[in-house]
């Protein structure tokens, strides 16, 4: 396991500058553009998912061999400029909708290039072209789905817990790739964790600031990610790795006939607690799982004629 | 016309004594039942976790007389890894060492092979976490027996140390340790 002291630092640091840059960006006392503010949204959790990597020094390889390196290399980074792009109030909602939806599409195939799954091999877990068809676009309709979800969410109940509740659940989903034997893999959830906590909490001491997306993207990409690696690279189950992914969507809970009435800051709490609980469960149950024993299985015994043939 | 059988007896002498290293040259299949590629890594440099693949094949070409015509040949499935426990197995195989998934074979093919004061000096290519360097070792053995009646065998040892890192393994390095000490010994049977 990586130095505790090194893992502090790493999250103090990517949560502070992440708080510092929307601060500094919204300007509190000016009254900001829902451009200029989802523009500070992007920028604050980018720059300090890209500090928190920075103090964690994850070993990375140029040209990117294996899905870590897509990760930090090319999909956050690209969802970074997607998200700050998308702050431009004089692009068209269609480009940008186009232009994520297109990146939604890419996330899992560029996380899985040149891996067993996609590679046509004699490998059992090769996918025939069908199934690489079916799992591919099932798993960008998930994110496609997951993030819309969201999105709409935010901009229906303008609540300001969200990026924490999001933030939560990326912090299980770390957790539980990490006891699922991925602990590289794992680690690289906390820098983004830290930086959305750092914003969300930045956020808190605005005075009330239109509503923002701009965090969205690319913490559920990195949430979306994480899950890809922890499912295909290490021992996250398919259960586990999409109940992860669609915890967030408990925040719709409060949202419910029902719950209207109460006000919003008890909707929110009440939504994040949701999450957070959930979320807490699931990454409960993957330690406990990972402390198990294993249990034995009966060996694949050759017969004494193969011995006895001595292979011929 | 006894200078002419003679004449025929030398041409036979020559041709077949020309055509004798074409013909020593042996190619033999890996008996992964008697042969071993084994490892040992140091963990935090403490003490040395002792491991070893249970599923590799090959094969290999012996030429006694040119062994620059020789060839070797190992594929090694990093997915077999085995240290005795199954936990730390699993996690062997995954992103933070192997990533299986990703890199699914280990493999060496040789680019030379020349004599040496004890055996034979190998070069070649190895490949492993997706990364191939050129490696150096010198094979000892090639003793031939035949076992059971009517199959010929040869076998050679080697060992060789690497640094995981070089190959882009470079994950967690201060809990177990950059040089790997590789030994392998194999059988082959000939074709």
């Amino acid at each position: 396991m990586p130095d505790p002291v090194l893992l502090l630092e790493a999250t103090g640091a990517a949560a502070a500058l992440a708080a510092f840059v929307l601060l500094l960006l919204v300007r509190p006392w000016r009254s900001p553009s829902p451009a200029g503010v989802g523009a500070a949204w992007a920028t604050s959790v980018g720059v300090g998912f890209a500090l928190g990597c920075w103090f964690l020094q994850p070993k990375l390889h140029w040209p990117p061999q294996e899905d870590q390196d897509r990760f930090i290399l090319l999909v956050m980074p690209v969802a970074f400029v997607i998200e700050l792009l998308a702050a431009i109030p004089r692009l068209s909602r269609w480009l940008i909708g186009s232009l994520r939806g297109i990146f939604a599409a890419a996330v899992a195939p560029v996380l899985l290039y040149g891996s067993v799954y996609l590679t046509a091999s004699q490998s059992a877990e090769s996918w025939s072209p069908t199934q690489r068809l079916l799992i591919l676009v099932g798993m960008t309709v998930a994110l496609v789905t997951v993030w819309g979800l969201l999105a709409l969410l935010q901009s229906r109940a303008s609540g300001r817990l969200l990026p924490f509740a999001l933030a939560l659940t990326c912090f299980a989903a770390g957790v539980t790739v990490v006891f699922s034997g991925c602990i590289s893999g794992g680690l690289l959830a906390l820098p983004l964790v830290a930086a959305l906590m750092g914003a969300a909490a930045a956020s808190l001491v605005l005075p009330a600031s239109p509503i923002s997306t701009g965090w969205l993207g690319l913490g559920i990409v990195g949430l979306f990610s994480v899950l890809v690696s922890g499912r295909f690279f290490a021992d996250l189950s398919t259960g586990q790795a999409l109940v992860l992914f669609c915890v967030p969507l408990l925040g719709w809970v409060p949202e419910l006939p029902g719950f209207r009435r109460l006000r919003l800051s008890w909707r929110d709490l009440a939504r994040t607690a949701l999450i957070a609980t959930a979320a807490l469960v699931i990454a409960g149950q993957a330690f406990l799982k990972s402390s198990a024993p294993i249990s034995s299985s009966p060996e694949e015994v050759e017969s004494i004629q193969d011995y006895l043939d001595f292979k011929r | 016309m006894r200078a002419k059988g003679f004449m025929c007896g030398v041409l036979f002498v020559v041709l077949t004594g020309v055509s004798a290293p074409a013909l020593a040259a042996d190619n033999y299949v890996i008996d992964a039942m008697h042969s071993a590629v084994t490892f040992k890594i140091s963990h935090m440099g403490l003490s040395w976790v002792h491991g070893r693949f249970n599923s590799f094949s090959g094969s290999f070409v012996v030429d006694a007389n040119n062994p620059a015509a020789s060839s070797f040949e190992l594929n090694i499935k990093p997915e077999s890894v085995d240290t005795g426990q199954a936990k730390r197995d699993e996690h062997l195989r995954l992103a933070d060492f192997f990533n299986v998934k990703q890199f699914p074979t280990l493999s060496f093919k040789s680019t030379s092979v020349k004599t040496a004061e004890n055996g034979l000096e190998v070069t070649g290519d190895l490949t492993l976490h997706g990364t191939t360097k050129p490696v150096t070792f010198t094979l000892q053995g090639g003793r031939k027996a035949e076992f059971p009646k009517g199959v010929q065998r040869t076998g050679y040892t080697t060992e060789l140390s690497i640094k995981r890192s070089a190959f882009g393994m470079d994950k967690m390095l201060e809990a177990l340790g950059d040089e790997v000490f590789i030994a392998i010994s194999f059988q082959g049977i000939k074709k």
